[in-house]
């Protein structure tokens, strides 16, 4: 049993990869940006590690040689509750859905640019090391970036000022997205949680409902500022979104 | 890019902070055109062999544009791109990744052709059943005995893969996975007589609207 990592520590990321040209330029862009990082070439050594070593966070190719990739998902989520982030490629939103619902936290398309994957692994570390897992929710609970203003205890929302009125699913979409800011949540999890376990593939409730929420937030449809759209996958509430 | 990269190795030490910066942008760029190329190659053969499977899903036409500008974000940023998107239209029922590739590959196409500084407009209407997605540039546009032929395969215009000509892939793809869901895709002389249009009509389905307001009246 290995205990998690002190937040004073530098947080350990494991990456497991058989590209050694992306490995390589993560462990430079990682320890330079102060992670230690540990490397595994295929899903065997890269379980080994894991249930070996104090890690952080796992950075997980779904193409791996020796084993399928949610098979490797599979077997970490046995052990801890650690971030994974996967890696995969354009056109698999199928591969992508299924890596989310066995319990990857986010995903970043090959090819990626380093900022989108440091972003990704930055939210998913947020909070770490905190006693209670409270704190999260408690700083997501109230957002304001003085256009938009949204308490989730009050359920309240403000545009421009003006008292904006959501009705109650749309109040929920709002919240399971906003609660999770930055972090991906998938079309499936959303129906499944606000319509029901036999709604989950009735994807056109939610294109609705957001397409009107996005209307009541003052949001652009084309260019997304609060909630984004991952077509095939599901929704981000943008953590950018205060900085507009 | 194998250039620039070896000139970096080379004369890493030699070089202005200026070049260097420079020389990455030139292996960056590169890298990007490399991976697009590759993309529209392995698309083409999937059309070819007939093993693109279509996953429908109900999408929204600006959630597929609002991916597409974003990852054309770097190419475009030379234009300057007009949104004109009509209000309340209905969902598409598409394969949201083969559409947004589709789109992807017209906004590139136009953002070779189109001078810097233009305007790059893109206009999205209802028209009957179908939805029009037409994307316009204010390049040299296309003579019009060649409109049908810039959606054959490596159809260049007379050039290699390089230069704004590129490889005669990208439309080929756009209308291989437009006519896969059925839709049309054509070339038409640019608004005014200027520039280039390509337009896509993609099929609407009946819309799932009043089946969602009894629902969320729950």
């Amino acid at each position: 049993m290995t205990l998690p990592t002190k937040y004073w520590e530098k947080p350990c990321i494991l990456v497991i990869d058989d590209e050694p040209q992306i490995r390589h330029f993560l462990r430079i862009s990682l320890k330079t940006e102060g992670y230690e990082v540990l490397e595994a070439e295929n899903g065997e050594t890269g379980l080994r590690i894991f249930s070996a070593q104090t890690v952080d966070l796992v950075i997980l190719d779904l193409g791996l040689p020796d084993m399928d990739g949610s098979g490797v998902l599979a077997r970490l989520r046995e052990c801890k509750s650690v971030p994974i982030i996967i890696l995969s490629v354009r056109d698999r939103e199928l591969e992508k859905v299924k890596a989310l619902d066995l319990g990857a936290n986010d995903y970043v398309t090959k090819p990626f640019g380093i900022d989108e994957l440091l972003a990704r692994v930055r939210t998913q570390l947020r909070g770490r090391g905190r006693e209670d897992n409270s704190s999260d929710s408690e700083t997501s609970a109230i957002f304001d970036n003085g256009a938009l203003y949204i308490d989730l205890a009050m359920r309240e929302v403000v545009v421009h000022g003006e008292t904006v009125r959501l009705t109650p699913k749309e109040f929920a979409v709002l919240q399971v997205l906003l609660l999770a800011s930055g972090k991906i949540v998938t079309q499936s999890q959303l129906l499944r949680d606000i319509w029901g376990p036999t709604h989950t593939t009735d994807t056109h409730y939610l294109r609705i409902l957001i397409g009107r929420l996005r209307q009541k937030l003052g949001d652009d449809p084309t260019e997304q500022r609060y909630i984004q759209t991952e077509p095939g996958v599901g929704y981000r509430f943008l953590e950018t979104a205060d900085r507009a | 890019m194998i250039g620039s990269a070896s000139t970096l190795k080379s004369m890493f030490n030699k070089l202005s902070d200026e070049d260097r910066e420079s020389l990455l942008d030139s292996v960056l760029g590169e890298g990007e055109r490399l991976d697009r190329y590759i993309r529209n190659l392995l698309d083409m053969t999937r059309l070819g062999h007939g093993t693109l499977k279509i996953e429908g899903d109900w999408i929204a036409l600006t959630d597929i544009l609002s991916s597409a500008l974003r990852r054309t974000r770097n190419l475009m940023s030379k234009v300057h791109v007009v949104l004109s998107v009509e209000e309340d239209l209905p969902l598409l029922f598409v394969h949201p990744a083969l559409i947004e590739q589709a789109l992807v590959n017209v906004l590139e196409n136009a953002a070779k052709f189109a001078p810097a500084g233009s305007d790059l407009t893109i206009q999205a209407r209802r028209e009957g059943n179908e939805l029009i997605v037409a994307t316009s540039d204010e390049g040299p546009g296309i003579p019009e005995d060649q409109r049908s032929e810039v959606f054959d395969m490596f159809f260049t215009g007379g050039e290699g893969d390089r230069g704004p000509h590129g490889s005669g892939l990208g439309l080929a793809i756009c209308h291989g996975m437009v006519a896969a869901h059925g839709g049309r895709i054509q070339a038409l002389a640019g608004p005014n007589g200027r520039g280039a249009t390509i337009e896509m009509a993609l099929p609407l389905r009946e819309s799932p609207e009043q089946e969602f307001n009894r629902e969320s009246r729950k």
